[in-house]
């Protein structure tokens, strides 16, 4: 599953990012969206998806979400 | 006295640059988001016997070269001798800075931990086990809680202790076969290198004489991981970093609300977020405006009333010559001292913008007006460069090395200065209250005109040099806080000071370079026979097709490309030429005079407070009776038509020194000279258009 198919409010486990060569997946690994994280996606806005991991916030776009791989 | 090198290095948004304006107590702006100190910073701080140089390096979540961030850290952790690196972590969010921090120790240079935000980290129920951490990984940990100042010293000492001892961290064992690589290439090299210096090699960032080796060793670990070498490589860094967070952080489960979330509700939210917005930014420029528009009266009274015929009567009674006086009232007072009015507002903006910045709700913002950005074809990240353009677009293009994609740095870059700065609004509040019943409207129609001007250049870049690219937007929200008043008043104060600096050189120089050209040569018997009037009229061809007829206001614009309020402070110069035999020298009385300016001042106070809790803007009601001979002389010289005009010319056309050096710095002179072209191009076409239509009307 994708993390653009998460219901708002579920909490999933990271299980792979795909296109890693893509500079922007480089920089959200960075950011702490790697294997194994629990993210919940707390809100759609616009593009935008609104993360909490940890009780930090990151948003990020659908299209960059679309390249995560989570499971339940 | 020995000087020791510290590398200043952490995460984005972990209170870094308030740290080091608590170590420092110097001159470093501060910020909320990622980037804002990305030019390279530094403080000099004697302590016992010793000179700390701390080189603050930007807010940054890997050392991977993802922007220029984090190649300017890169560069100078490798190429300048570091002494001593100090990396300020995130005590709530430790596992995603060890990331970092592991990749530092990979350096293996004498290292110290400051863990910040202690305080808030204790209230979600998160501790650190600091002594189990420094000994795990063989430095220095400092609990630090930066907005109150605690932990300074201790973090001061430390750093003088690593240095002493040549305190080596400890040196990371990465999966054995990653091990054997890199002792693999270390024994091909003839000198010592550091861990981050061999996995550069391994991972091809640094030149390896024996290629065909190399390859044979990646492949090796490719085939072994089943990733590629940089994979293996960051989940290595991945997996201490996890590992050592599971060792020294405890949590406790706490249930409540946090108020980011709770705030987050409404400043996220699709409609009642926009609202917020549009309220939040009209409070901000209307508290500057409103704030500082009595102290603005004020100086200017001070100044004219006061000081000037002080000087005066002191300068006749010393018996100084004519011409002296003049150029002290004309070029001095009349030049720089207006411009100096504005040092209120400019103080104000600052101060206001400030606090958005460092609240954490920029961000926000840019999440929130992505959905807007994007279906203009533009980005959610290209909104903080823009609004701190509306404080001023020197910093806003510094800001936007934080930005990693060149596409939307080089549109961000185009689009900032159109927007309305300060410096404008002084030219802009000069000339509406002459010639507008409604000043506040038409101002903030100039603001509208430069964003629409923004976008629209921002449109014909994506049309002819970026057709088709798709982007991506990734952003941490910090959690929101509160600004210490003194980080605020500390930031507002460098660029009041830095305002006041440029009054003090560019502007006094242009102000006199004015004055003397509008005297020179000796044999002129008035203004328009000067040097000044000849140049002024030479460039009139141009100007005169949208309205602009008057050769000091076309001279006017010379000096403006230093400085845009150069505009009026260098008309006011010319008129006030014109004006110097119609004012009777008055009889001043020192200590009448003072007293009365005491009585203003008291009442700028009074009125400050009330207009800026007052609802409307206030600060631009003022009648004309309030205004010198010299406003009334410009009103004289100008159409509300091309006064019009003459605005739009300010708005739109690059006319600021400051601005083009940087840009210069960022794309290239090239571009930068183009854009000047380009700017003053399209102001000129909007100015002919307004002008144009606005006779059919009137």
């Amino acid at each position: 599953m994708r993390l653009t198919e998460v219901r708002q409010n579920k909490v999933v486990k990271i299980d792979k990012l795909l296109n890693k060569n893509n500079i922007f997946i480089k920089r959200i690994e960075a950011m702490g969206l790697k294997r194994g994280e629990r993210v919940k996606v707390e809100k759609k806005l616009g593009r935008n998806l609104i993360i909490s991991l940890e009780g930090r916030k990151l948003a990020i776009d659908e299209k960059l979400a679309r390249e995560i791989e989570v499971k339940e | 006295m020995k000087e020791i090198k510290i590398a200043f290095i952490g995460n984005p948004n972990v209170g870094k640059t308030t740290l080091l304006n608590a170590i420092a107590g110097t001159n470093l702006k501060v910020g909320n988001w990622a980037g804002v100190t990305v030019e390279k910073k530094e403080a000099f701080i004697k302590y016992k016997n010793y000179l700390l140089h701390f080189v603050d390096l930007p807010g940054i979540y890997t050392l991977e070269p993802l922007s220029e961030a984090e190649e300017v850290a890169v560069n100078f952790l490798e190429n300048e001798d570091v002494d001593v690196i100090l990396d300020v972590i995130d005590a709530q969010n430790f596992e995603k800075n060890m990331f970092l921090a592991i990749q530092l120790l990979e350096f293996e240079k004498p290292t110290v931990l400051a863990i910040n935000m202690i305080d808030e980290a204790e209230k979600k129920g998160i501790t650190i086990d600091k002594e189990k951490l420094a000994n795990l990984l063989n430095v220095e940990v400092v609990e630090t809680i930066a907005k109150k100042g605690e932990g300074i010293n201790t973090v001061l000492e430390k750093i003088i202790q690593v240095f002493e001892e040549n305190k080596k961290p400890l040196y990371l064992k990465f999966h054995p076969k990653v091990e054997q690589a890199l002792s693999a290439i270390e024994d091909k090299l003839e000198d010592k290198f550091s861990k981050h210096y061999l996995i550069d090699i391994l991972i091809g960032k640094k030149e390896f004489s024996d290629k065909e080796f190399l390859k044979n060793l990646r492949k090796e670990l490719e085939n072994y991981f089943g990733e590629t070498i940089e994979e293996i490589i960051n989940n290595e860094r991945f997996g201490y970093a996890h590992g050592i967070t599971n060792e020294v952080v405890k949590r406790k489960a706490l249930t409540k609300e946090d108020l980011t979330d709770l705030v987050d509700r409404f400043t996220l939210h699709p409609v009642i977020g926009i609202v917020l917005f549009i309220f939040i930014m009209y409070s901000v420029f209307k508290i500057a405006v409103d704030f500082s528009a009595p102290y603005v009266d004020w100086i200017d009274g001070f100044l004219n009333e006061f000081l000037s015929p002080l000087f005066i009567s002191i300068f006749q009674s010393v018996g100084l010559p004519n011409i002296f006086i003049r150029f002290w009232s004309e070029a001095v007072i009349g030049g720089v001292g207006f411009v100096l009015t504005f040092v209120p507002l400019i103080g104000s903006l600052f101060f206001m913008i400030t606090f958005l910045e460092m609240s954490g709700y920029l961000p926000r913002v840019a999440v929130l007006l992505d959905r807007i950005m994007e279906k203009l074809g533009l980005h959610g990240n290209m909104v903080i460069p823009l609004i701190l353009g509306f404080g001023c677009n020197v910093p806003a293009i510094m800001s936007t090395k934080a930005i990693e994609n060149p596409r939307d740095k080089f549109l961000v870059i185009m689009m900032v200065p159109f927007m309305s700065c300060p410096a404008r609004l002084v030219v802009f509040a000069f000339f509406t209250v002459l010639f507008f019943d409604n000043p506040a409207l038409v101002i903030a129609g100039f603001y509208i005109l430069g964003i629409v001007v923004a976008i629209f250049t921002a449109f014909l870049l994506k049309l002819v040099k970026f057709k088709g690219e798709v982007i991506h937007f990734a952003m941490e929200l910090p959690p929101y806080r509160l600004p210490t008043l003194k980080s605020l008043l500390i930031i507002s104060w460098i660029h009041v000071k830095d305002f006041i600096k440029k009054a003090g050189t560019i502007i006094f120089a242009v102000s006199v370079a004015v004055w003397f050209l509008m005297n020179l040569p000796p044999s002129a018997n008035n203004i328009s026979e000067s040097y000044v009037a000849k140049i002024g009229k030479t460039l009139l061809p141009i100007f005169e097709p949208i309205g602009i007829d008057d050769w000091r206001a076309t001279t006017s614009l010379i000096p403006a490309f230093l400085a845009r309020e150069t505009a009026i402070s260098s008309m006011g110069v010319m008129f006030s030429a014109e004006e110097e035999n119609k004012d009777e020298i008055k009889e001043f009385d020192f200590s009448k005079e003072l007293v009365s300016q005491i009585i203003g001042l008291k009442n700028a106070f009074i009125d400050s407070i009330i207009s800026t809790v007052s609802p409307k803007i206030s600060a631009f009601d003022i009648s004309d009776e309030e205004f010198g001979s010299l406003r009334e002389i410009i009103k004289n010289s100008f159409s509300p038509l091309s006064a019009l005009s003459f605005m739009i010319l300010i708005l739109i056309y690059n006319s600021c020194l400051a601005t083009f050096a940087v840009m210069a710095q960022e794309l290239g002179k090239k571009l930068a000279s183009f854009f000047l072209l380009y700017s003053f191009a399209i102001a000129w076409v909007i100015a002919f258009i307004v002008y144009n239509l606005g006779k059919l009307f009137i």
